[in-house]
């Protein structure tokens, strides 16, 4: 077990640079989630920690080891993969060993070691079997075994259930949080599905086009997001965001009016200096609209999505691209109707359009 | 029922070309080597006589053993060479695809050209390589490669193996490319060193590449003709005498059809029963692997 600390970590491919100076510390015992879109240099960052790709620059270290330039296999680190890579000619037991095996330890210690790890992954009635006669569920736990069997300082996990369907992806999770509990290791998971980062993760670390946006808790992220970039991207259905403009400053508040919202004015708390006329971007989440929010609102509905329990309500407009979302709980109007709803103004928040940061 | 027999309707087709092209001279073939047809006149029907000649005397078993030996040294030498050339050019991906085509250029080349080229190299006095031994002080290994009964098969062998390394290294690098790159990846995360990922990985999942490499390099050795032809025709003294030059020395020295065909229809048997076994045995390994 392990911490990790990445020091200005950089990576170039010729003239192209797809991680650019990442400094990140992941704790020991921690579950740390990459996520963001396809192409964030999450899954790059997470091989080059695995020794897969070379760090072209900064300092990377795994507990005491300065292992920025060290072969994948000394390390410490053992890695899932999405394929699962399993070795198709060998056996579950096989597969489980092989690690041990080349690196010369005993035949009693590696029975134990690969009977044990069959048991925490349930894999015992299986283990003679070769993985193509095994589900994509088991075959993911043989690739949780192989790298269990080596008691590696940190796991690495890239995108393990995105080959899974969805009741198996739903238990998988659970059953990897279960194991990073028992093991209490130092994990690392990269995703892109928001929902396995929120539900796994102690830590979120936010990426977009090789730099970190943000990292926190996941509802940290979630209330109080540092940008647009990580308040859009985290929360499904994704936060609403509105065009506004600053028309009077108060004590620690402004009022903001809303022009996509019939002109309203939400009342917004903010610690720094605004100034009168200043255009905001405002975001809201779908279920902080509410109709005893203290704004009221007339909305068309375009769309009605009924999930059961929650439903949401699509609402479009001519001036932007993209539809309010507003979150109903029993309420059903028909389609082509207005809706009459409120918003709770204490959840709003500011950013600057020109920064997409935060105004705080 | 009637739908699934329509089916073959659509199979008659490739099945009049095979009928045409390859059973119906197999067929003549058969019938011929029965026969002691000169190639004019009449063929005489000689019963079994070619077939008892061929099994009652110890030249033609000699012969047979030669082109199995000849086999045997060309399709392990082929498929040793080729997974090695194969390995460090997977390895080695900025040169791979110049190297590959430089590797299969000799498989390009006609028989005929390569034959010559070698029968240069190979000459006693002035030849290429006992010139170049000689210039590099080694001059005590020159020998008469395609002139001593010994050395000959082993210098024909020897440029069979140069002209099809490229070939059998192509389709081993095929092999290699159906290898998914996590499974190597993997394999360097647990500690395998690149031979251990060769022997423990890749060599298993090479099977099937194995399977047609070794099937088709059989094939095509037990049925060589050309470069002992051009090379040695046979000689000396019959060291490099295979059942292919002895077929063609009886067809066209001899003009004994008959007993030429029969020693085809042989070969062909031979031909069928190594491909049939070697192929049994390959798969069953590839399913177990």
């Amino acid at each position: 077990m392990a911490e990790l600390s990445m020091n200005k970590v950089v990576k170039r491919y010729g003239a192209t640079q797809v991680v650019h100076g990442v400094d990140l510390d992941i704790k020991d015992g921690e579950f740390c989630v990459f996520v963001g879109p396809s192409g964030c240099g999450k899954s790059t960052l997470l091989r080059m920690i695995a020794g897969l790709e070379e760090t072209s620059e900064g300092r990377m270290t795994i507990g005491p080891k300065d292992v920025t330039h060290f072969d994948p296999a000394e390390r410490g680190v053992a890695m899932v993969f999405q394929t699962y890579a399993l070795y198709p000619h060998m056996t579950v037991r096989e597969n489980m060993s092989f690690g041990l095996k080349i690196s010369g330890e005993d035949k009693t210690v590696i029975k134990e070691k690969v009977d044990k790890a069959g048991q925490i992954l349930k894999l015992a009635d299986y283990m003679d079997r070769k993985p193509k006669a095994l589900s994509g569920g088991q075959r993911q736990r043989v690739a949780i075994g192989r790298a269990i069997v080596r008691q590696p300082d940190v796991f690495l996990f890239d995108e393990p259930l995105s080959n899974l369907d969805a009741e198996l992806r739903v238990e998988m999770r659970v059953e990897i949080a279960r194991l990073h509990k028992q093991l209490g290791a130092t994990m690392i998971y990269v995703t892109h599905d928001q929902v396995e980062a929120m539900t796994m993760a102690d830590k979120i670390v936010v990426l977009r086009a090789g730099r970190i946006e943000q990292v926190g808790a996941p509802v940290e992220l979630y209330e109080n997001p540092d940008n647009l970039f990580v308040a859009g991207f985290i929360g499904s259905p994704r936060m609403n965001f509105f065009d506004g403009e600053v028309i009077e400053l108060g004590f620690h508040q402004v009022m903001v009016t809303v022009p996509r919202l019939g002109n309203v004015v939400v009342p917004v708390a903010v610690q720094s200096e605004l100034r009168l006329g200043q255009p905001v971007t405002l975001g809201l989440r779908p279920e902080h609209f509410d109709p005893k929010g203290d704004v009221k609102v007339t909305l068309p509905i375009d769309v009605h999505e009924n999930l059961g329990g929650v439903s949401y309500v699509y609402s479009n407009s001519d001036e932007a691209d993209l539809p309010i979302i507003v979150e109903l709980r029993g309420q059903r109007p028909p389609v082509g109707s207005d809706l009459e709803i409120g918003l709770n103004p204490e959840f709003a928040l500011l950013f600057d359009p020109q920064s997409e940061e935060r105004i705080r | 029922m009637r739908r699934r027999n329509s089916l073959y309707i659509f199979t008659i087709p490739a099945l009049l070309v095979l009928a045409l092209f390859f059973i119906h001279p197999v067929l003549l073939t058969l019938d011929m080597s029965f026969t002691s047809y000169k190639g004019i006149g009449e063929a005489k029907d000689v019963g079994w006589r070619n077939y008892d000649r061929i099994f009652s005397r110890e030249r033609y078993y000699s012969e047979i053993w030669l082109t199995l030996w000849y086999t045997v040294i060309v399709v392990t030498a082929l498929t040793i060479l080729g997974l090695f050339f194969a390995a460090m050019l997977h390895r080695l991906p900025l040169i791979r695809n110049f190297a590959r085509a430089a590797l299969y250029t000799p498989a390009m080349m006609s028989f005929v050209v390569v034959g010559y080229v070698w029968q240069f190299l190979y000459s006693p006095l002035n030849g290429g390589i006992n010139v170049a031994l000689r210039d590099l002080g080694l001059g005590a290994l020159e020998q008469n490669w395609l002139g001593d009964p010994a050395l000959a098969i082993y210098s024909v062998a020897f440029t069979q193996i140069w002209m099809f390394t490229g070939f059998t290294c192509a389709i081993f690098l095929a092999g290699f490319a159906g290898i998914p790159e996590e499974i190597n990846e993997a394999g360097r995360l647990e500690g395998a060193n690149s031979w251990q990922r060769f022997r423990y990985l890749e060599l298993p999942l090479l099977g099937p590449a194995i399977t047609v490499s070794v099937t088709l390099t059989t094939i095509g050795t037990l049925r060589t003709f050309e470069l002992p032809f051009i090379l040695t025709k046979g000689g000396p003294d019959g060291a490099t005498r295979l059942l292919s030059i002895e077929i063609i020395d009886n067809l066209f020295g001899q003009y004994k059809f008959g007993f030429a065909s029969a020693l085809s229809i042989i070969m062909l048997i031979i031909v069928l029963t190594v491909a049939f076994v070697q192929n049994k045995i390959l798969r069953d390994r590839e399913d177990v692997s």
